[in-house]
Parts: structure tokens; sequence; C-alpha cells
């Protein structure tokens, strides 16, 4: 659906822009040496049925030893789209194969995902020792609004030569809720394409704006506060050399978190609260409430505290749905970091006014980033337990188990009536604190093969014993 | 036309033939019909829902048999245990008003009496039978108003006399219903309003209340055992409710896990999940353990099917008494003793919070455990108007009041006194302070503003 819109977009655009000063044999010529396209093996599940389904997309050589950057978003397990359809997607790809303009074939190994700029690393595995022509990108520090870019973008497979030109133009820099430059005149299947300056040079990649009301999406938000159509619609601009030169250096690996984490629960500050409160600020961040141990806790934050300023300047949020924005900023700003925040404590009498530091944490990984093991016997696939486990069945800290992810119908555990979203707190009298423990407990299970096993789990707030019967 | 009327005729005759020759069973059938659709009893109360945000009056259709001469009536909770009122229509057709003694939600059953000072009728009781006794097959009638069709008599079938429904099963309400007993499956039909009305042997005794039929099925209709009535409807008419013992612990069947257990067929119950802070968790059980013995009396639950009955004889032991439990763990004996205590009302008591567009609950023991909330302090929101302050506010059904501008309110009795208060002071604006899951929300309600903009409509 998304697809078939963003087609007739390229049509359009196709026909009705008109051509500027562009040397596009040149930047054909340098294109077609680094561009590549990036088909990748997914795994996506509806509820509990799992299927693989390929993507083709389009990358770029970024280092002489076959580092490739491509488009992160078909694997990102915190797609807004995918969670609404109910649709998840494995964050790691099964497989990656990287062809080239000349239609040489390697194949790729997965690295990660930058979380916010949803661009892709992957590494070609080659015997050969061939050095690989990349692309290096120059730091433009400003564009003008009115500047013109073009692109290389991949075409679709069936057709010869595989890249196509387009071109667009800047046409805002926007500065709230970030700073990025806006492009006019592309389109959002031409994301993660390299964009040329009028030299030829360049300059950055495509990509998008993400919308605060939709970072950190869950449906459980959606349910409250609606999105509108107008946050569906992408904004597409140029993310810079600066950054990109960054994550080249340092591309992010999967499994290692460096988002920062404040840990708490919070509110917006909205003017009635204010007003209510006698609290002369623009807006504010309410802690709804500390996690034990967690950064907040340890610098001593409180329920009922205002946080009014993050790093020296206001932060201004009146209003719910502007909170990921302060979130965003928390995370960006990395763990391990050293941050600064003003925060109104109501007193009786009167206000007082904290400056604390807080050494931010990693975040708790998600759902997805949860290491999993699947057993192929029971026909199961847990996972690790996360953070957020714990505040949606309420459970205390000390509760210990592995997340049932999937359970193929028809298979042991499921005639055995085990559920997806059971956790499983043990296997056969042994304690499943982690897959780790549910892998070995298995294994044990799988040598002994025993005529029934008992999983010991916890479903809808009770805890029940389950018996399967096994036939091996 | 003259074909028609021929046919008719025939039928008639036909009809008179059939009299003359009454079949044995169809005698029985008369009988049984006698001795008891002249104690039927057509419901209509009017109940009152808070689920919406506000105080909704509805007024429902069931079935009732009268047990007693002095006009009581035995019917569902569900029918009548939230009325205001009741209104019943007699086997001649004549009306009279009825109050409500008391009700049970945990069996659903209630108790009405009728206000005979206003009949001038004679009352016919039935007989109370014995449902142990029940046969698969046996003929039984179904006797009220499905669909408000007062009066009506179906024939049947027992079709099942212990159905056990794994799983929760909820009155409309939002009780929990049918842990102490499994139900008589019946395939005499039984509609919605046969709701309270007798299911009745071929000798004529109500052996079972009809209180449940099967969406999108046919034949498939059940009813609680009237042995188990007959103990609720004493404790009513005693103390106008059911007391239980509670000792918050879950079982399950050990059919296929005696192996694993190590356990003989037929021996112990097994404990599969404790409710936090509960006697039981108290007296150091854990789920895994095996109950051998009560009181020295041996206890099994192989099956499901044995599981209500095993519920019952704890809930039936007196309150803040010990239960002496001999338990297996692992492959050790251990005698466990578990001080009951009061299972208490299910749900609390309602309060309309009209002008702020919302309704709340008193939070009971049980509301705390089945909500997973830390204790019984403040009021449980249970309905927020769709449009209203409260909606407008952001507050959400399942949230706990714990303050209204920053004043503490932890019992339902401050809750009530402190909105009075407010509304009477005409206050504009109320900061709720909240725990929703895990957290604390501030919730700042604006009276007037929502005033203003209903009247404007």
């Amino acid at each position: 659906m998304r697809l078939i819109f963003s087609l007739m977009i390229v049509l359009l655009a196709f026909g009705t822009l008109s051509a500027q000063n562009f040397n596009f044999d040149k930047i054909y010529g340098d294109a077609s040496q680094y561009t590549v396209a990036v088909n990748l093996v997914i795994e996506v599940s509806f509820g509990t049925q799992t299927t693989e389904a390929k993507n083709r997309g389009i990358g770029s050589i970024v280092s002489d030893d076959g580092l490739i950057m491509f488009d992160g978003k078909p694997i990102d397990s915190e797609d807004p789209f995918s969670i609404m359809s109910g649709m998840q997607v494995s964050a790691d790809p099964k497989s990656i194969e990287v062809v080239m303009m000349d239609g040489a074939k390697y194949p790729a190994e997965f690295i990660g995902i930058d979380r916010f700029t949803k661009i892709g690393f992957c590494r070609i595995t080659t015997e050969e020792k061939k050095k690989f022509s990349y692309v290096r990108f120059k730091d433009i520090k400003s564009f003008r609004v009115g500047e013109w870019l073009a692109l290389y973008t991949l075409l679709p497979e069936y057709v010869t030569p595989q890249l196509g030109a387009d071109i667009g133009l800047i046409s805002a820099n926007i500065v709230e809720p970030e700073h990025f430059t806006l492009t006019a005149g592309f389109n959002e299947l031409e994301i993660a394409s390299i964009l040329y300056d009028s030299m030829g040079t360049p300059v950055g990649v495509l990509g998008d704006l993400e919308n605060p009301a939709l970072s950190g999406f869950d449906a459980s938000r959606m349910m409250e506060s609606f999105a509108t159509m107008e946050d569906f619609v992408p904004l597409l601009g140029v993310i810079g050399a600066d950054r990109l030169n960054k994550l080249i250096k340092d591309p992010p690996k999967r499994g290692k978190i460096d988002r920062g984490w404040l840990g708490i629960y919070l509110q917006a500050l909205t003017p009635d609260i204010a007003e209510f409160w006698n609290v002369a600020t623009k807006g504010g961040i309410i802690v709804n409430e500390v996690v034990k141990d967690s950064p907040a806790d340890s610098a001593g934050m409180k329920t009922g505290d205002i946080i009014v300023q993050l790093e020296g300047k206001p932060v201004e949020v009146n209003k719910e749905e502007n909170l990921p924005v302060f979130q965003k900023k928390i995370s960006e700003l990395g763990a391990g970091a050293s941050v600064a925040l003003t925060v109104l404590r109501r007193g009786d009498p009167g206000i007082d006014t904290l400056e604390l530091t807080v050494t931010l944490a990693p975040a708790p990984i998600s759902p997805a980033e949860a290491p999993e093991f699947e057993d192929t016997n029971f026909e199961l696939k847990i996972r690790d337990m996360v953070f957020a486990d714990y505040n949606i069945f309420n459970l205390n800290p000390d509760f210990k188990g592995v997340v049932v992810k999937e359970v193929e119908p028809g298979g042991w555990a499921a005639v055995g009536g085990v559920m997806p979203g059971d956790i499983i707190q043990s296997i056969d009298g042994a304690k499943t604190d982690s897959v780790d423990d549910a892998q070995a407990a298995l294994d044990m299970v799988g040598e002994e093969q025993p005529a029934e096993v008992v999983f010991f789990i916890y479903r809808d707030s009770k805890t029940m014993f389950v018996n399967i019967k096994t036939d091996w | 036309m003259k074909k028609s009327f021929l046919v008719l005729v025939l039928l008639a005759m036909a009809c008179k033939v059939g009299l003359a020759e009454v079949s044995p069973l169809q005698q029985e059938i008369y009988m049984a019909r006698d001795r008891v659709l002249p104690a039927l009893v057509h419901i209509q109360p009017v109940i009152t829902d808070f689920r919406t945000g506000k105080m909704r009056k509805q007024s429902v259709v069931g079935s009732g048999v009268i047990f007693h001469k002095d006009g009581y009536v035995v019917t569902n909770y569900h029918v009548a245990g939230k009325a205001e009122r009741i209104i019943c229509t007699m086997p001649d057709k004549e009306q009279v008003k009825a109050e409500l003694i008391g009700g049970d939600p945990l069996t659903d059953i209630a108790v009405i009496r009728l206000d005979l000072s206003q009949y001038s009728g004679n009352i016919q009781i039935v007989e109370l039978g014995d449902s142990d006794q029940l046969q698969v097959g046996q003929y039984v009638l179904a006797m009220g108003s499905p669909l408000a069709l007062a009066r009506s008599v179906s024939c049947g079938v027992i079709s099942t006399t212990d159905r056990f429904f794994p799983g929760e099963t909820r009155l409309p309400s939002g009780e929990k219903t049918g842990i102490y007993n499994n139900w008589i499956q019946t395939d005499a039909a039984i509609n919605p309003g046969n709701s309270g009305g007798p299911l009745v042997d071929l000798n004529g005794r109500v052996v079972g209340i009809n209180s449940r039929a099967t969406l999108f099925a046919n034949n498939i209709g059940f009813s609680i055992p009237i042995n188990i009535v007959k103990e609720v409807v004493k404790n009513i008419l005693e103390k106008g409710k059911v007391t239980r013992s509670w000792i918050g612990v879950q079982c399950q069947e050990l059919q296929n896990l005696e192996s694993w257990f190590g356990t003989e067929l037929n021996e112990g119950v097994l404990i599969a999940s404790l409710d936090a802070k509960s006697p039981a968790e108290d007296a150091g059980l854990k789920a895994g353990d095996i109950i051998l013995k009560m009181d020295g009396q041996p206890v099994s639950a192989r099956f499901a099917e044995e599981l209500p009955a095993f519920y019952k004889k704890i809930a039936d032991h007196p309150i803040g008494s010990i239960i002496a439990m001999t338990v297996r763990r692992e492959d050790k004996t251990i005698y466990v003793n578990v001080m009951t205590h009061e299972l208490g009302e299910i749900l609390g008591e309602d309060l309309e919070c009209k002008e702020w567009g919302f309704t709340v609950k008193g939070i009971t023991k049980q509301m705390a455990i089945e909500n997973l909330l830390e204790d019984t302090l403040g009021v449980f929101v249970s309905g927020v108007k769709r449009v209203g302050a409260a909606a407008e506010a952001g507050l959400l059904r399942g949230d706990v009041i714990q303050g209204l501008n920053e004043k503490p309110t932890l019992t339902f009795q401050e809750f009530f006194d402190v909105y009075n208060e407010m509304v009477e002071s005409g206050v504009e604006k109320v900061l709720l302070t909240v725990k929703r899951s895990e957290s604390t929300k501030f919730v700042l309600i604006k009276v007037n503003n929502h005033k203003t903009a209903e009247e404007n409509k």
C-alpha cells in the first residue's frame, strides 16, 4: 500500500522536475562503482505464524574492506507501521547478499542498525583479497534553501541499467523538534540513496525525520492518543556527512546498547497542572515514578519532581505528545553521559530548585533485541525477559523466567498447552531464569528423552504446571 | 378454505384421542408441571450498572421459583443480585413487588421476597430435590421466561451432571462465579430469560437453577445443582449473605502429572499458584506442593471436575480457624497449619462522581489480588464517561485514585466525604493522584469547563 503510493509519487516526480546543471555522466560513473543492491532474507511473524520474506534495497560501499550501509527500515522491529499491523520483524536478517552493479554477488554479514537514522551496516565476507571502491562523504556545514541535490536510486531488478537519477532541492532547515535539512522532490523509495551536490560531490544520504509522535511508538499509546494521518507522511531530508562518517567509523553493533536511560516514568507538565501547582514554566517533565536503583534514583529524584532544564536548556514539554522529544534527547546523549538536570521539587512551603547530575545508564533492551532460543523438538521459540515485561505483567524484580515468543501449532509444546506470552519458570524441575538455562534444560531433556516433560509456567498472573507429551 | 377447516377438525380429534390414552411418561410430565408451574415467577428487576462511567439503570428479565410459604423466591444473582426494585409476575399473571434479601455472586444465586400483602391469590411452593442423585439421560423440564416469554416449559434430558469450565467464568457485572460447583448440563431449551428458573425432575422436584446458555449453540444449557443452592439460600436467609473462608490457593488437576510428582493416582491436590500475601503464602505453602490431607481427611483432585468441591471444602471451614494440612513437597512429607481468613466481599461499593464524569468502587481484598494492586488503598475507577471532564483529563478505567487535590483518600469513605465536600463547595479544578500500573499519574479535572460545554449543547 505504502509502496504503491510511493511508486505513484516516483512517476509524478520524474515527470515534473526540470534538470539542472548536474554532470550526470560523472555521477553515474561514480555511483555505479560503490552503489549496490542489498538482498535481505528476513523473518516476519504475524501472531504465531512466521514466514521468511525477501527484501531488495539500495546500499553503498563505505570502506575498501567492504563495509556497506543500507536502508535498515525493513529490519526495524520498532517500525510503527509494523507494530500497528501486528507484524513482528526479527531484528536479525537471516542472510544478506550484496549485488554489485557489474553483477558480482557477495555474501555479507550483518553488523547492526543505527536506532536513530535506521541505517543498517553489513560487511562483505569474501575469500578474495579485494579492495572495493567506496564512497567518501564531504561534510557540508549548512545547506541553503533552494540548493539542488541529485541522487541515483536503485531501479527494479528486471530493468537495465539498475540505477536511475532523480533531483530535488533543499526546502527548509528545520530546527524543532531537532535540526534537520528538509528536501523536496525526492520520495520514500529513494531513502538511503547517496545525495550529490551540483559539483557531483557526495554530501549525505536521503533519510527521514523521525516524528516524535511516533518514536517509541507502542500499541497502547496509540489507543490513548490516536496518531493522525499527518504523522505518517514522511519528511525526507539529508542525513549529513558528519553523522555518516561517525557511524562508518564505529558501526552500531547489534546487542550493544548505547542509548541513554534515566529510569523514570514521566508525564508532561501541561499548562493546567503548572497553573494548579503554581509553577512558572512553559513546560516540563513530571516524574511519575523513579525506577529503583536507576540513574534517576541514584541522583535522588523523587515522584512529583518536575524536570525543567536539560543541559542548561529549558525542557518545554507541555503536552503528552511531545514527551518523546525529551525521551529521544536522553536516548541520544548515550549511556555513560553525565547530564545536568534542573528539577523543581514542590515542598511545603514553596518550591525548591535542585541541580542534579545524572550519569545515564544503558537503556533496557526491547523484547525484539532480547536473546532468544528456538527448540526444534518442542517447536517453540523463547526469549529472555526484558524490563518492559516487568512493567506489562506488573512483576516483582526478583521474578525470573523466559517468555514464549512463538509456538508452532501442532508441535509438542502447542499440543501440551503452552501459549505465546507464557513465561516458563522451570523445565523438568530445572529453573529457567534465562534462555541459556532453558537451552541447557531442553538439551538435558533431549538426551534423556522422557515420555513426558513438565513446564512450570506463569500465565494471567497465576502459575501452573503444563504436562507435555513427547514423541522422540 | 373448506380443506383447511377439515384439517383443523381432524387435529382437534387427534388431540382428544391423545388425551384419552396418555403414556406414563406424559403423565409424569403433567404431574411435574402441576407441582412447579404454580410456583414459577417471572421477575423484572431494575438493576444498576456503573461500568460506563455513570450510574445506569437497566430493566432485565429473569425467572424464579417460590420455595417458602412466606414468599421467598430463589433466582440468579445476575438477575436480581443488584436490583434496586423488583416487579414479579405470578403464575396467575397478577403482578406483585418484591425486595432483594441477599445474593451470592460466587454461586450466582439470589433470594428475593414477594410482597404478599398485595396478593390475593394462593401461593404454592416447590419441593427441592437432591442433585447428587441425578443421572445422565434422566428426563428434566426447564421452566421460566425465555426471551421474556413467561411461563414457558421445555423438556429434555440431563446431558452431564458435572460439567467443569476451565478458565474463569464471570457474571455480566464482572464477578467470578461457579468456583464451588460443577454444572448440570441439559438439552432442555434454556435461553436468556430462563435465568433463575427451575430445572425440574419428573417427580416435580427442583434439581437445579437454570443460569447459563451457550452462544451460537443449541440445546446446551447449564444449571446450578440444587444442593449447592440449598446451602446458599440457607445462609442468605440466616445472615443475608454467604460468608466463606479463604486461604488463597489455586489448584490444578494432577492427571498426567502423577509420575512427575511421584504420587499415586487419586492422591492429593496440587497447588499451582498462590495469591500474594495470602494465608497460604504466610503459612509457607508453595506452588508444586501437594496437599494429601486436610484435618486428617485425605483429599484428592485427579481431574479438574474435582476441584470445585475441594475449594468448597476450604470455603466451608470456619473463618479464622486452622486447617491442618499434610503436604508432600518433593519427596518429603511436611505438616502445615493454615489459618483461614474471611473471603470478604468480592466487589466494593459503587459511587457515581456525576459532576466529574466517572464512577468508582471501593477496593476489596479480592479486587486487589485480581487487579495486581499492592494493597486496597484508594478507590478503583470502574468507568469513565466517554465524553466528560474525566475523559478529557485522561482518566482511565482501572486507575486507582489515592488523592484529591493532594489530600489522601485511601478509603471509599474518605473519598466519598472529600468528593461530596468538593462538589458542595463548587471546586472548579481537581487534581487526582492516580496509581496506574506501577506509576503515579497526576490527572487534572476541570469541572466547570465541562459543565458549560455540556450546557452549551
